[in-house]
């Protein structure tokens, strides 16, 4: 359950936010969660209430947008959206291949009530 | 969410845009832990597996192997107790346990913290066992030169393809008890093709800390690694 660590960490910048921010509270907020990030959605849901209980963001509602992965090829530049598997490069053949998006674990925006 | 009909009062909202990472102080510790290692020119893997894969076995073997002949440090991740620590100790190398209670992977900052008494002077390779979970300490950087996954014959073959966050994540893979193969009906093959599904590139050593088969590799591998 490293959803809760995550939880806390995101619930930490949250607070440190408002303060900045020079504001009440967190009404929501938004992140995105790449698909091979490690995090599971569900479990992410269910830690965060739990890990604001008595922080600025104790309430707030948010949204999750799961990142889908993309990869793209070293060698020749191809990209493309893996379902599961990655693999070769599918125009090369080419095994250098980067993950450029599907790791992100991101607070996008945050709705502060001022 | 029910907004229950009337209308907030006259609250006042500002949207903010962050995009900040969420484990981004973990990161920022990670790079300080990899900047610290590298100006005293160690090379740090990261291990991870299930529980009971071998990490600490395969470490045993290892620091026995190279006693004498390169300075390693370990630091041992687990929820409870020091055994490991124990099973590694007397072999030449420094040992520390950073038991993580309840949490089921280690943060760059427990390893930070532990860097200066372990990695002391002349310390070439610093093994970290994680705590034994395939998923979650895979998020968290360390500060590694690269991550190790080990993945033991009696998992079955589709690991790397169910847990792609991790395999994708590790440059060199271990399989592990290759000397219990022979008992099970686990394909060599259909295992390499699942890795190399996720991770085309990783380097990939079969061994058995049992009976020291493939050890040699993994060994060269190590010695050539951290000249
Ligand atoms: N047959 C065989 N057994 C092994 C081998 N390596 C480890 N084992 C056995 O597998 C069990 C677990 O090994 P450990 O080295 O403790 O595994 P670990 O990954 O460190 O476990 P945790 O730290 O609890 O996650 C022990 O009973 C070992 O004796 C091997 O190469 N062959
Ligand atoms: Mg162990
Ligand atoms: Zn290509």
């Amino acid at each position: 359950m490293h959803e809760l660590s995550i939880a806390q960490s995101l619930v930490e910048e949250l607070d440190a936010i408002t303060i900045r921010e020079g504001a009440l509270r967190v009404n929501s907020f938004r992140l995105d969660i790449g698909a091979i990030s490690g995090v599971e959605q569900h479990a992410l849901e269910m830690a965060l209430p739990f890990a604001a209980e008595g922080s600025n963001a104790e309430g707030a509602t948010f949204d999750i947008n799961i990142v889908v992965t993309r990869v793209k090829c070293k060698g020749c530049g191809n990209s493309w959206e893996p379902e599961t598997f990655i693999g070769r490069c599918r125009s090369c053949d080419s095994n250098d291949i980067a993950i450029v998006a599907g790791r992100e674990m991101v607070l996008v925006s945050v709705e502060l009530e001022t | 969410m029910c907004e229950g009909g009337a209308r907030k009062e006259e609250a006042q909202t500002r949207l903010v845009t962050v995009k900040s990472k969420i484990l981004g102080k973990n990161d920022e510790i990670a790079e300080c832990n990899r900047n610290w290692l590298k100006e005293r020119g160690v090379l740090a893997m990261n291990l991870i597996s299930s529980p009971g894969s071998g990490k600490t076995m395969l470490l045993e073997r290892t620091l026995e192997a190279l006693d004498g002949k390169l300075k390693c440090a370990v630091i041992a991740g687990d929820q409870r107790t020091d055994n490991d620590a124990k099973r590694l100790e007397g072999k030449g190398a420094a040992v520390v346990q950073i038991e993580t209670v309840s949490s089921c992977h280690l943060d760059a900052s427990q390893v930070h913290d532990m860097l200066p008494e372990v990695v002391t002077e002349g310390t070439k390779l610093l093994f970290i066992e994680n705590v034994g979970n395939l998923v979650c300490p895979s998020s968290f950087d360390l500060g590694e030169s690269f991550k190790v996954a080990l993945l033991s014959t009696t998992e079955g073959e589709d690991k790397p393809a169910k847990y792609p966050s991790l395999f994708s994540r590790a440059s060199v893979v271990l399989l592990t008890k290759m000397d219990l193969v022979e008992h099970l009906d686990w394909d060599l093959d259909a295992c390499l093709a699942s890795l190399r599904s996720i991770r085309p590139d990783a380097s990939v050593f079969q061994v058995s800390a049992r009976t020291g088969q493939g050890m040699e590799s993994w060994l060269d591998f190590l010695l050539e690694q951290s000249a």
